[in-house]
């Protein structure tokens, strides 16, 4: 490869992050949360989704101030700047986990979906196998190319959800939003809990991204953000009010996957029929979007404790791994259930805003920082690198 | 046993290829790793071929959680 | 009527030992061989020479004349490769030489001064001190002048030889627009292209690539619009290039192209000197290769592919228009034989009752599934296609009628496919015709046959995966260091303008990003029309 071709790769703008940030919000969250927060909010779910607002925002604001202050380093790195090399390695490990975990769960979610929609006969490792193949593709690629493809399926999935807006206007039905606060603000307060852990402390991830920014653009980054979860929010509180509006409470407390099931509703003088299909399409991008990012900060944050020079050669076996991983994470749907309903929330803010939370703190507290450049390098040149050149450097 | 010699046999080309791309570029340590990765993946998914009983991760997590969230569920679904 | 001039031809060389074929063959790469050779100053060793290495070649013409008396030694010799000269003006030339006192020999630095300065009035003079620069020219079409004890050779550039003239390009047509198009000769091409831009700042680089063929080519750029790195770095890639021959830009383009694996074009090619102009005026940069009609454009991005010359021709109502239905033909031609397959196998809810009753028996008895039927189809479509492409004209028109009604038509009557596959090929094979710029259609082919086995096995899903590598692959793949994807991701909203719309000329008021380093602003901002005040 010649000086062209590498030219700025590896380094993504505040815009392709901010909407890496929206699709990963949206993705498996817009499908499947619904239900969680109505089933406990009731008909005030869409109030439970504004006041989560603020909430995703401050997260977000963690990851920004520990990203002030160590801007090229993941979390990986400045654990270790932080509490010392074993108890950040220690740190990472949990976060680790963390990712793999997530990215089996997420996995099973499409799997289910896919298996139980659209194709009923084929074995669900063929469907999760499949997907992590591509998957695997797109974080060896990178986060460059994770970003520009996320830029076209941002545009795609915002056409979809306004064009499926628009359309269910015809069949809503706004008693079914009625009574308003019945129980007072206790309901929609409630109906925060699932939110918190799916997706809003899931955004950990970007402790993983932050410092793949280009330079420049680093100033527009707290603002690019702020509209990404004001949209995020925003369509969030659009669905959950659709959701309850079209299929009324007790229907869209049903089953998992609602807005799957409300799309199906949608009829336009018998013409437009069918929509569903445009949002498993949505779908299926924003959840590949989710997964690549997960896969992509579970392999650097790895690569990174591993002090190796490159997470591309851990992409293949970690991908391999989530697949028996989502095979094994449910014993079934009910379990399914009661587990991202009650338990994730709970273990996703501990690992996803405490830990950073408590890592600021000590930052904070001992004033670390560091202006080192820890990313690696996106391409491992082809010829070997004589030892003296190692291509990224360690803290 | 037909898809666990598979497996095995799958795994066992991999690693070869991972050894091999990896010393080309002389990444001797991502490629151990990767094979060590590999292996493990392997291992959970012969040991889910074999239905063996394992329990889930997520029981796990559950467990450690279970002092935080057993309440801040009750309270939920109570009040 | 040259009493002193001797046209000398060949006679093949008696017995005599031949080398190994390989030995032969390996010699005669080296062109670097003849660096080291330099011009003999014995006129008649140095005739004999050239004779020896050119293999008596009886194209190869040798003329001597001069020498103080008739009989004896000729002092100067005009060698020349026949019909790659103008005849005429040598003619002249020697008969005007003939007439001078030159020839006598006895005044050999005055008499090459003389020579040089004779010849400049036929052409760009040049010296030559080493075999490889004589051959260099030689081949040119230039006439090589050999003097009596003269180390140096001069070349007279002399070029004549046929060429097809200028003519209608035959693969871009446009209803209104320019109608010339390049020809195989690299200096008219270089002069079509000086002819749309008459700035001093149109530069243009010439470079010999192939070691056999020593291919003149070119690269044009508007220095101060083009990206400095391009240029370099594609010099860098031109002279990387170690390969016997090169016959088509084709060759070149694959040998610098950035993604050799993939099927996506990142290099484009035109037959017309206004497009190449127009890519020109917005920071790109312009290769021609002699011997070939088909210039390349460098770097340029997805959107180019959908860009027609005649978008800026025609009012841009029109052209937004058309640019939409390209684009919307290019994804009807990757994806319609797939989805149908995936709905015919899996999703069979998707089509209305009516339809799918019919479709169900006009599917009974064929054998094939459906995904079988549809890859059988767009393989026969392909071989259809290669054959009318490569049939000489006259029997081009049978094959399509053989193919189109014969085939088609028994096909389906026999039971072996169903009409709903051929309308579904026939369909996509005419919408993949829409894409101005044939490479693009290319990927379209190779690409449908994976979406289709993706469809066969796992239904929309598997389209749906599918489609996001494909763009996954689109997304990482750059031109010259340029994303495939601009003006889409990264999103540069000023670039938007003409990319599935084309916006009103007097609303461009910016050069595409990157393809221009220095200067973006490319015309005044008041070109808006406005009402006339009225009096």
């Amino acid at each position: 490869m010649t000086k062209g071709t590498g030219a700025a790769n590896g380094t993504i703008t505040s815009g392709q992050l901010s909407k890496l940030l929206f699709l990963f919000s949206i993705g498996s969250a817009a499908l499947l949360l619904p239900t969680a927060v109505v089933s406990i909010a009731k008909q005030d779910s869409w109030i439970s989704m504004l006041l989560v607002i603020p909430f995703h925002y401050a997260f977000i604001y963690i990851y920004l101030l520990l990203h002030k202050r160590f801007p090229k380093m993941t979390l990986a790195q400045y654990a270790e700047k932080i509490a010392g090399v074993w108890l950040g390695k220690a740190v990472t490990l949990t976060f680790v986990f963390f990712f793999a975990l997530l990215g089996g769960l997420v996995l099973n979610n499409v799997t289910d979906f896919l298996s139980k929609s659209v194709l009923p006969q084929t074995p669900d490792w063929f469907i999760g196998g499949t997907f992590m193949i591509s998957i695997a593709y797109a974080v060896f690629l990178g986060v460059e190319t994770i970003a520009r493809t996320g830029e076209i399926l941002f545009a795609w999935t915002l056409f979809i959800i306004g064009l499926i807006s628009f359309t269910l206007i015809n069949q809503m039905h706004a008693d079914n939003l009625l009574p308003m606060l019945y129980n007072g603000w206790s309901g929609p307060v409630k109906g925060i809990y699932p939110v918190l852990g799916f997706p809003l402390a899931e955004c950990v991830f970007l402790t993983a991204i932050l410092p793949m920014i280009k330079d420049e653009e680093r100033t527009k980054l707290k603002r690019m953000i702020g509209w990404s979860v004001l949209l995020s929010g925003g369509v969030g509180v659009i669905i959950s009010f659709l959701i309850v509006s079209v299929l009324g409470v007790e229907e869209a407390m049903r089953s998992p996957f609602s807005v799957y099931e409300m799309a199906k509703s949608i009829n336009i003088e018998e013409i437009l029929v069918r929509v569903e299909i445009l949002v498993a399409m949505v779908w299926i991008g924003t959840v590949f979007t989710k997964l690549a990012i997960t896969v992509y900060s579970l392999v650097v944050m790895l690569s990174q404790m591993l002090k190796l020079r490159t997470y591309r050669s851990l992409v293949f076996p970690m991908c391999l791994l989530i697949v028996p991983l989502s095979l094994i994470v449910y014993r079934n749907s009910i379990h399914a259930g009661t587990f991202a309903l009650e338990v994730w929330s709970v273990y996703a803010v501990l690992q996803g805003v405490i830990l950073p939370l408590s890592l600021l703190a000590v930052a904070r507290l001992f004033d670390k920082k560091s202006a080192e450049d820890g990313r690696f390098p996106e391409k491992t040149p082809k010829t070997p690198v004589s030892a003296g050149e190692t291509a990224d450097k360690q803290g | 046993m037909g898809p666990i010699i598979a497996c095995v046999l799958f795994a066992g080309a991999m690693s070869i290829l991972l050894w091999h791309q990896n010393k080309k570029r002389q990444q001797i340590k991502e490629g151990v790793w990767a094979i060590v990765f590999l292996w493990g993946a392997i291992a959970v998914i012969v040991a889910k071929l074999l239905h063996l009983p394992m329990s889930p991760p997520t029981d796990w997590v559950a467990a450690i959680t279970a002092p935080l969230y057993k309440p801040i569920v009750a309270w939920i679904k109570g009040g | 009527m040259f009493p002193q001039g001797k046209t000398k031809t060949l006679k093949p060389k008696a017995g005599g030992q031949r080398e190994s074929p390989m030995a032969r063959q390996h010699e005669a790469q080296q062109m670097s061989v003849y660096e080291e050779m330099p011009i003999d100053p014995s006129l008649a060793s140095m005739t004999e020479r050239l004779q020896e290495e050119l293999g008596q070649s009886a194209d190869l013409i040798v003329r001597e004349f001069g020498g103080s008396e008739p009989s004896s030694a000729k002092t100067i010799a005009v060698v020349y490769i026949q019909a790659m000269i103008d005849d005429t003006r040598l003619d002249e030339f020697i008969i005007q030489t003939m007439q001078e006192d030159m020839l006598s020999g006895e005044e050999p630095e005055k008499d090459y001064v003389r020579m040089k300065d004779k010849l400049l009035a036929i052409g760009i003079v040049s010296e030559l001190k080493t075999f490889k620069d004589l051959f260099e020219k030689l081949f040119l079409g230039y006439a090589i002048v050999l003097m009596e004890g003269q180390e140096q050779g001069i070349s007279a550039h002399i070029v004549g030889g046929a060429s097809r003239g200028v003519d209608d390009p035959k693969t871009e047509m446009t209803i209104r627009g320019p109608r010339e198009g390049f020809t195989e000769s690299i200096r008219v091409n270089s002069m079509m292209v000086r002819r749309k831009i008459r700035s001093p700042k149109l530069w243009l680089e010439q470079h010999k690539v192939g070691e056999i063929t020593q291919t003149p080519v070119a690269i044009m750029y508007i220095q101060g619009l083009a990206g400095e790195e391009i240029i370099e770095d594609l010099r860098d890639r031109l002279q990387a290039i170690k390969i016997d021959g090169i016959l088509e830009t084709n060759y070149i383009e694959e040998m610098i192209s950035d993604q050799k694996w993939s099927p996506f074009p990142t290099i484009m090619y035109s037959e017309r000197p206004d497009v190449v102009a127009a890519a020109l005026l917005e920071g790109r940069i312009a290769l021609l290769v002699d011997g070939t009609p088909f210039a390349l454009i460098l770097p340029v991005s997805l959107n180019a592919f959908f860009q027609a010359a005649e978008d800026y021709y025609q009012t841009f109502q029109m052209a937004t228009f058309l640019r939409m239905l390209r684009f919307v033909s290019f994804v009807i031609a990757l994806l319609m034989p797939s989805v149908y397959v995936a709905i015919i196998g899996y999703h069979q809810e998707m089509i209305p009752t009516q339809l799918l009753l019919k479709l169900a028996a006009q599917r009974e008895g064929v054998p094939f599934p459906a995904y079988l039927e549809a890859f059988l189809m767009e393989f026969v479509f392909e071989i259809l296609r290669e054959a009318v492409l490569r049939m000489p004209s006259a029997a081009g028109s049978a094959v399509s009628i053989v193919g189109g009604l014969v085939i088609g038509q028994s096909v389906v009557e026999a039971g072996i496919v169903s009409s709903a596959v051929v309308i579904v090929v026939s369909f996509t094979a005419i919408a993949s015709f829409v894409s101005p710029i044939y490479n693009l259609g290319i990927a379209a082919r190779l690409l449908r046959f994976f979406l289709l086995f993706a469809a066969s096995t796992l239904g929309f899903y598997g389209i749906a995966l599918v489609t996001l590598v494909i763009l996954l692959h689109l997304s990482n793949i750059r031109s010259f260091g340029v994303p495939y994807l601009k003006p889409f991701a990264p999103f540069y909203w000023k670039d938007m303008k003409d990319s599935l719309i084309r916006v009103p000329m007097w609303l461009m008021k910016q050069r595409p990003q990157k393809a221009a380093e220095d200067d973006n602003i490319r015309q005044s901002t008041k070109l808006k029309p406005r009402k006339e005040p009225s009096q």
